[in-house]
């Protein structure tokens, strides 16, 4: 067992050394048990999260995959009128040098990549249970079970994951039940990667399942992208959303 | 705790590890999870450093592998000024930041390497074999 005892509550102890070599279902579980209504610094929480003018919608991004490129500062333009607003609130910092840090590393994340990988996540379409085969949006990963494995970091438009662990899903769709309850639907939502943009050529890529999946989204969804060029083969790239502008047609 | 086997909704802080690698792991909902030491813990293997996934999705500092690899910063240091800082802007708490890295005998599952160049800084170090520890 890695907590080794229970002293009081809200404490325990941790054999960092057994936790390096921890097991398969044990990791399982803890990835499961990170659900919190606070997401953490730097990380945006889904509950606030709506639909805001002018960024990316699904019909915009299926038609940009038919429509003529666009360039990347037509791409990016919602963001920078989003950044400018962010930054009048990380003025508030009193320390300066971090303020000016922070202001340069993520502009730099949002504008300098070649490529942004896209993601629909049904904000208001949380579930009452887990079922294999289908991606979640939790804690700013997407996850998804197989009747035989976990998938962290999933990747619907390559097929492909971060992590893949075997499990017994049944068991485990148990346990996200003892400790979720009927809060499952606040923390599980159905969320895909669904198409890359070169902002550079402007080409999107999108395949014939990934448009399907987008157009079988729930009502009330967006659009979030990941910066690709730094953040592919993170398990956790979702949590901080950079959003593009909508493709007019 | 680290691993939930009841309903609830809390995170958690590593505020403290002891010479034999026992770290005590402090749950409490985020708001109220204010503790005066936050420790980050790394693993080394051969040379390379790793940084735990479990730690990335359970810690309330769960945004180690972001600033390190998304906003690409290169140095604990300045990692725990940020998030000093933040602790001070949002939750106006201060708090101070700690690293402890242990040097494993056999490679570690579920880590993520970090680049070759991150700085660890100043940190407390505990070796699976021998087992001893040093303060550089």
């Amino acid at each position: 067992m890695l907590c080794m005892w229970l002293m009081e509550w809200g404490l325990c102890h941790m054999d960092l050394i057994s936790h390096a070599y921890i097991q398969d279902e044990e990791f399982v579980k803890l990835i499961l048990s990170s659900g919190d209504f606070f997401p953490g610094f730097y990380r945006f929480t889904m509950g606030d999260r709506n639909e805001e003018e002018g960024q990316l919608t699904i019909p915009g991004l299926i038609a940009s995959t038919f429509g003529e490129g666009r360039s990347k500062e037509d791409w990016l333009d919602f963001t920078k009128k989003r950044l400018e607003q962010s930054n009048i609130r990380s003025r508030e910092r009193s320390d300066d040098e971090v303020y000016k840090l922070i202001s340069d590393k993520y502009t730099n994340w949002m504008f300098n990549a070649d490529k942004y990988d896209i993601a629909v996540i049904e904000i208001d379409n949380g579930v009452d249970e887990i079922v294999p085969d289908q991606s979640y949006f939790l804690m700013g990963s997407l996850i998804r079970f197989t009747s035989t494995e976990f998938l962290i970091g999933y990747d619907l438009l390559r097929d492909t994951a971060t992590l893949r662990i075997p499990i017994d899903f049944n068991k485990i769709k148990e346990y996200c039940h003892t400790i979720y309850g009927d809060n499952l639907k606040d923390f599980f939502l159905p969320a895909d990667l669904i198409a890359t943009v070169d902002v550079n050529s402007g080409v999107v890529d999108m395949t014939e399942d990934t448009i399907a999946r987008a157009m079988v989204a729930h009502s009330n969804s967006v659009l979030i992208a990941s910066n690709h060029d730094v953040a592919k083969g993170l398990p956790i790239r979702w949590a901080k959303d950079i959003l593009l502008s909508d493709y007019v047609y | 705790m680290f691993i939930k086997d009841t309903k609830d909704f809390t995170s958690c802080t590593i505020t403290s590890v002891n010479p034999k690698g026992i770290a005590t792991v402090e749950t409490a909902q985020f708001k109220k999870a204010l503790f005066p030491v936050s420790t980050i813990i790394l693993y080394e293997y051969l040379g390379d450093v790793y940084y735990p996934i479990t730690m990335e999705f359970r810690l309330i500092d769960n945004n180690i592998l972001f600033m390190i690899k998304e906003l690409s910063i290169n140095s604990m240091d300045v990692i725990f000024n940020i998030l000093e800082s933040s602790m001070e802007k949002e939750e106006h708490w201060s708090n101070v930041f700690e690293t402890t890295v242990i040097h494993l005998a056999k490679m570690p599952k579920f880590m993520y390497k970090l680049p070759k160049n991150f700085d660890v800084g100043e940190a407390q170090h505990i070796y699976e074999l021998p087992k001893h520890i040093t303060k550089r």
